[in-house]
């Protein structure tokens, strides 16, 4: 992080990628969130509510089934094998060549939680990049990229629609 | 169902205290790489303080406070929030939820949320909408 000029062009790189993408839709097939998956977030996150840990106990309370936390969709970085460790940028993250330098950090998050996300849910993304701002912060450029996220089942309901702000600077 | 919570009253907190193992567990399960989470020199190269709290884990913590304040009756529709300030391993990480405001037929609660560490600074800023299952 020493060399601030090159990290700056970094950063100017990384806002004018984010901005031409901007109003590019993506659809991705995520895949199935399983069993464990619920488990280990749920134990992750400190969770205790049984109903994120056993079926019997999710179907006494009303549910089809093991209950995915309120943010796992949300929370899940990668939901395939992700790219070989030679390929990520050093801080290990997935990004456009020639900004590897930059601190990216996430900044909030709106969500709409229209259904329970149920162990053995197959779950589609539909992805569009919203806004791309660059803003002023105490110690420097600040890039905010706010992304729409719409998470839906195999039969096209959706499920949670989120949006996502993250934050690059140098 | 019935919450006896009148607006400005407050859900009981929930505290946690990440560690390195939790941090490291939340990114193995949510397949995050980034080394601002596990890699202490890495943190540091990036002038943390620390491993640094994932912005889902804060998120995570502060919807602990509706999920189990309120039980399973009750389901979190809209939830906003932003990350005021980053957290690292050993911070004391106390949510909270306020009652704000109830529908006429008590099935809609809105709720503020905040995330505060040990000296009281906010990391976390939002609110949440519940509504009744049944």
């Amino acid at each position: 992080m020493e060399d601030t000029t090159n990290a700056t062009d970094s950063l100017a790189r990384f806002y004018d990628d984010m901005r031409s993408r901007v109003g590019q839709r993506h659809r991705r097939h995520l895949g199935v969130v399983s069993r464990v998956m619920i488990l280990r977030y749920a134990i992750a996150i400190g969770e205790t509510n049984p109903i994120h840990f056993d079926e019997g106990a999710a179907k006494a309370a009303g549910f089809a089934g093991l209950v995915a936390p309120p943010n796992l969709l949300a929370g899940i970085a990668e939901w395939n094998g992700g790219l070989a460790e030679s390929e990520l940028t050093p801080d290990g993250t997935v990004r456009m060549d020639g900004t590897a330098d930059l601190r990216v950090m996430g900044a909030g998050e709106d969500m709409e939680l229209l259904q329970s996300v149920i162990a053995g849910a197959d779950i589609y993304d539909d992805e569009l990049i919203e806004s791309v701002d660059l803003k002023q912060g105490r110690s420097g450029p600040i890039v905010f990229v706010t992304t729409l996220h719409e998470f839906s089942g195999a039969d096209g309901s959706v499920l949670n629609r989120n949006r996502r702000t993250i934050l690059a600077r140098v | 169902m019935t919450v006896i919570l009148s607006p400005g009253e407050p859900l009981p907190d929930v505290v946690m205290v990440p560690t390195a193992l939790q941090l490291f567990r939340y990114s193995a399960v949510t397949w995050n790489a980034h080394r601002i989470h596990y890699d202490r020199e890495w943190a540091a190269h990036e002038g943390h303080e620390g491993l640094v709290v994932h912005s889902h884990l804060h998120a995570a913590n502060a919807l602990r406070v509706l999920t189990q304040g309120l039980g399973s009756e009750w389901r979190i529709c809209k939830v906003a929030y932003r990350i005021i300030r980053s957290a690292v391993v050993g911070d004391t990480l106390t949510a909270q939820a306020e009652l704000i405001e109830r529908s006429d037929d008590g099935r809609t609660l809105t709720f503020t949320l905040r995330e505060v560490n040990q000296d009281g600074a906010a990391c976390l800023e939002g609110s949440a909408i519940v509504e009744a299952r049944h």
